[in-house]
């Protein structure tokens, strides 16, 4: 499956764009980092591949190649496009993804945010968090670090680094095909991110997933991707998009 | 060398004898207490009480008539409690049904989409830029009084400031991270609605009711006490309080001080245990 | 001169732990910490170590459930709430984190030059606003209006206009990017330069690193080294603490490597032991009761037994 953005733009006001023109696609089992100015629309940006917010022009799709029928049958991330597993998107707004038997499924883009704290319920516990999307194996639990004292706690009791390890298990449970980290350990300190960043570099490896790295920290996102995009840059110049590292 | 300098306040080195949440349990048993009595004897009592004995009129309080009796020798004690009885009663039906409306009217707002919510708003508007009991007493007296029109004017006017509070929650609400996330863990409308909106509104709903209650017994006395109300022959509390107004000024004080004090009484009470509540849920205060 | 010294500094809240019993829980432990005029001294710590409690103690502003012992020396005075009430927002000035401590109904301009009580003229605030590259529209403007960058110059000039001596920053660099924060701190260098003492509170080592004249590690609530910030280079064995060294391997430009053993890193929140014992390589039995105490190292101190 590939994640192709393409002509994005998104808008605050009529004629007050945060963006415009910008493009870019994801590889399954890439690393890629994002990188632009601040304030520029990096979250936004987030959001729409995650499909929590609508693009004002161009799309997000996700692209599924079909062997036997030798091309390519797309899903968009806005609009009512059914894919091979059935997937249909019920509401332009992009409120759930459905089965065709009425069953909800977790969506294949999943997105990490920057502040563990406002990503989950304060009055659940985290077993209850964690298993929102799927029930998460032991395995993947163990590899993130997380005591399974935590889950009968409630999240005011444990701190960000915790928290972030939990909001990453309740994503990776559902399977996504692409993981997108908005700024995912810029509140955290060193030692917890090289942790964090450790294991879902393992497991992003071990599934085949694709990552899309958003951080305005430059020697992490030289450390950790396969390639670093601008799309800012390519946007202004409406070139291809540089391919660096 | 100086001493070391301790600061604390009073709340967290227990310079009170209990802290916030032991008085606030205090405070609700005390006036569940206070309630149930009110309501047990008001049900319990004989309704002899209230038949006229006119050799017994106009007798100040004593042992045998409590709060004494009044021009036709009723005894005021079983006036006053079944008066309350059926004040209560007005007063958590009107109070249950403004809370429903104004969770539905709150709800509606906020899920509904663009037009609803302006149509909302403009309900809302309307109800709050006209005083309550001028509103009331038009119901009232439309629906031609009784207990029927009390309950259904309360209960109508008192929903909008509510209503308004439960649309704000939720257009918050449903903005934060963790529920926008959870229709992308494949969750429905109805389950995020259900689990994550619904919990969160309930502390709010109970809080919102037990603010209504006094209130509506007191606009269900005052409404009475103008003649727009309950009919004159059911022993309710508005009804005694603007009969005993003609007899103050021939020194029958206790007309009309025991059945206003036991109304205050009640009042007070849930008025200082939903004080109590709202202090405990708002985060800023939750932990003093 | 040292214009503000922390001895033995513990703050504790009392919290309800189950519905009718309140419990006292110390956040900060036995801090230790100095800043002299003219210096910036970074506080390092990772998310609830308790580093913005040290500013809302310095600054008197603690949670009303919450409570401190120890000292805290003002050029040398006793810090009470009553010297704090007069201090704040003159001599001692706070940053906050964010502009959620901005009145968001009030015009920044006014805002900024009602910061700590006085009012200052209109021309005070305009060569001030000059200084950091905002132009004179922003004054007029509501902190809603304001971008991220534009936001941090706002807040950095709200303590500064009063020529404060002692300034605290909480997370002055958090969301920033690599030239912002690095600018932001620079802000900071420069009032430090002009004699001010400067506490930054950071979770972020790098962005401080290159500005900071001493970096004190926090760790489980109490202060574990404080180095100068030249300790902080090659691999890091000018440091003494294990935490410090560990904190300085993980960085993305240097290892990237976690301490190895356990996976994860949560200190041990008793008051006695070192809170980085369980994972700590050469941690022995007698790290883990007592006070470990300070032993002066060279140019700065270290709370470690191994340390030489």
């Amino acid at each position: 499956m590939r994640l192709e953005a393409q002509q994005l733009g998104y808008r605050l006001a009529k004629d007050n764009w945060l963006f415009r023109n910008i493009d870019l696609t994801l590889e399954p089992g890439q690393i890629t980092g994002l990188m632009g100015p601040s304030g520029a629309g990096k979250s936004t940006i987030a959001r729409i591949l995650a499909g929590f917010i609508q693009p004002a022009e161009g799309s997000a799709v996700l692209k599924k190649a079909l062997q036997h029928e030798n091309r390519e049958r797309s899903s968009a991330i806005g609009g009512a496009v059914t894919d091979k597993q059935g997937w249909k998107r019920r509401r332009t707004d992009g409120s759930i993804v459905r089965k065709p038997g009425g069953n909800t499924v977790p969506y294949p883009v999943q997105l990490i945010f920057q502040h563990p704290e406002q990503a989950v319920n304060p009055k659940w516990k985290l077993q209850r968090i964690v298993e929102e999307g799927a029930k998460p194996d032991q395995e993947l639990l163990s590899l993130l670090g997380i005591d399974p004292g935590w889950l009968d706690r409630y999240p005011r009791e444990l701190s960000g680094g915790e928290l972030q390890r939990c909001c990453l298990a309740r994503a990776l449970a559902c399977k996504p095909s692409f993981l997108i980290a908005d700024e995912m350990t810029s509140m955290l300190d060193a030692i917890t991110q090289a942790q964090i960043w450790h294991a879902v570099l393992g497991i992003a490896q071990q599934q085949g997933m694709g990552l899309l790295v958003i951080s305005h920290d430059q020697p992490l996102i030289r450390r950790l991707c396969d390639r670093v995009i601008y799309p800012w840059e390519t946007a202004n110049e409406n070139k291809k998009v540089t391919v660096r590292g | 060398m100086k001493p070391d300098n301790l600061a604390m306040p009073d709340t967290a080195s227990g310079g009170k004898w209990l802290n916030r949440r032991q008085r606030a349990v205090i405070a609700a048993i005390a006036s569940a207490m206070v309630l149930f009595a009110v309501l047990g004897f008001g049900l319990a009592l004989p309704g002899s009480g209230l038949d006229a004995r006119l050799e017994i009129r106009n007798q100040p309080p004593s042992l045998s008539h409590l709060f004494g009796t009044d021009w036709l020798g009723r005894d005021m004690l079983t006036r006053t409690l079944k008066g309350l009885t059926l004040s209560i009663f007005v007063g958590l039906a009107a109070a249950a049904s403004s809370v429903l409306i104004a969770a539905i009217m709150g709800l509606a707002a906020a899920m509904g989409g663009r037009y609803m919510d302006h149509i909302i708003g403009w309900i809302t508007d309307l109800f709050l830029s006209v005083p309550h009991l001028v509103t009331l007493i038009l119901i009232s007296f439309i629906l031609g009084g009784g207990v029927k029109g009390v309950l259904i004017g309360i209960a109508v006017t008192h929903w909008p400031a509510m209503a308004r509070m439960i649309r704000a929650e939720l257009l918050q609400l449903r903005e934060t991270d963790y529920v926008r996330l959870s229709s992308r863990l494949g969750r429905s409308r109805w389950w995020i609605a259900t689990r994550h909106l619904l919990p969160h509104l309930l502390p709010h709903l109970l809080t919102g009711m037990l603010l209504i209650f006094p209130h509506a017994i007191l606009h269900e006395a005052s409404i009475t006490f103008l003649g727009l109300g309950l009919s004159p022959h059911q022993p309710a509390i508005g009804i005694i309080l603007s009969e005993s107004m003609r007899y103050l000024s021939t020194g029958l004080w206790w007309l009309a001080f025991f059945p206003g004090a036991a109304l205050l009484l009640i009042v007070r009470s849930f008025d200082r245990v939903s004080e109590y509540i709202r202090l405990l849920i708002h985060p800023a205060s939750a932990q003093e | 001169m040292t214009v503000l010294e922390i001895r033995n500094l513990s703050v504790f809240f009392s919290r309800y732990y189950n519905w009718f019993r309140k419990r006292t829980e110390a956040c900060l432990n036995g801090l230790e910490l100095s800043v002299g005029a003219g210096q910036l001294v970074a506080v390092i710590g990772s998310s609830g170590s308790g580093k913005s409690l040290l500013a809302h103690a310095v600054m008197g502003i603690l949670p009303r459930n919450a409570g401190w012992s120890g000292q805290m020396l003002y050029k040398g005075e006793l810090l009470t709430p009553q010297l704090q009430q007069r201090l704040r927002g003159r001599e001692l000035a706070l940053v906050p984190q964010s502009v959620s401590y901005l009145n968001p109904l009030m015009q920044v301009g006014k805002q900024v030059r009602m910061s700590g009580g006085g009012v200052r003229s209109r021309t005070e605030l305009r060569s001030m606003f000059r200084r950091y590259g905002l132009e004179s529209q922003v004054e007029r403007m509501y902190p809603f209006q304001l971008s991220g960058g534009m936001m941090r110059r706002v807040l950095v000039s709200t303590a500064t206009l009063g020529g404060a001596e002692l300034i605290i920053a909480d997370e002055p660099t958090s969301g920033l990017h690599a030239e912002l924060a690095q600018e932001t701190v620079m802000r900071f260098r420069e009032l430090a330069d002009e004699g001010s003492a400067v506490l930054l509170i950071t979770h972020d080592l790098e962005s401080v690193l290159p500005y900071a004249d001493a970096i004190a590690v926090l760790y489980g609530g109490t202060s574990i080294e404080v180095a100068p910030a030249h300790y902080f280079s090659g691999d890091g064995t000018m440091l003494r603490h294990p935490y410090s060294r560990a904190l300085w391997t993980a960085l993305p430009r240097n290892e990237f490597t976690p301490p190895k053993g356990k996976p994860l890193v949560r200190p041990a929140r008793s008051a006695a032991g070192c809170p980085y014992r369980e994972y700590c390589e050469s941690a022995s039995e007698a790290c883990r009761s007592g006070q470990i105490p300070v032993r002066r190292v060279n140019e700065g101190w270290v709370r470690c037994i191994d340390a030489t």
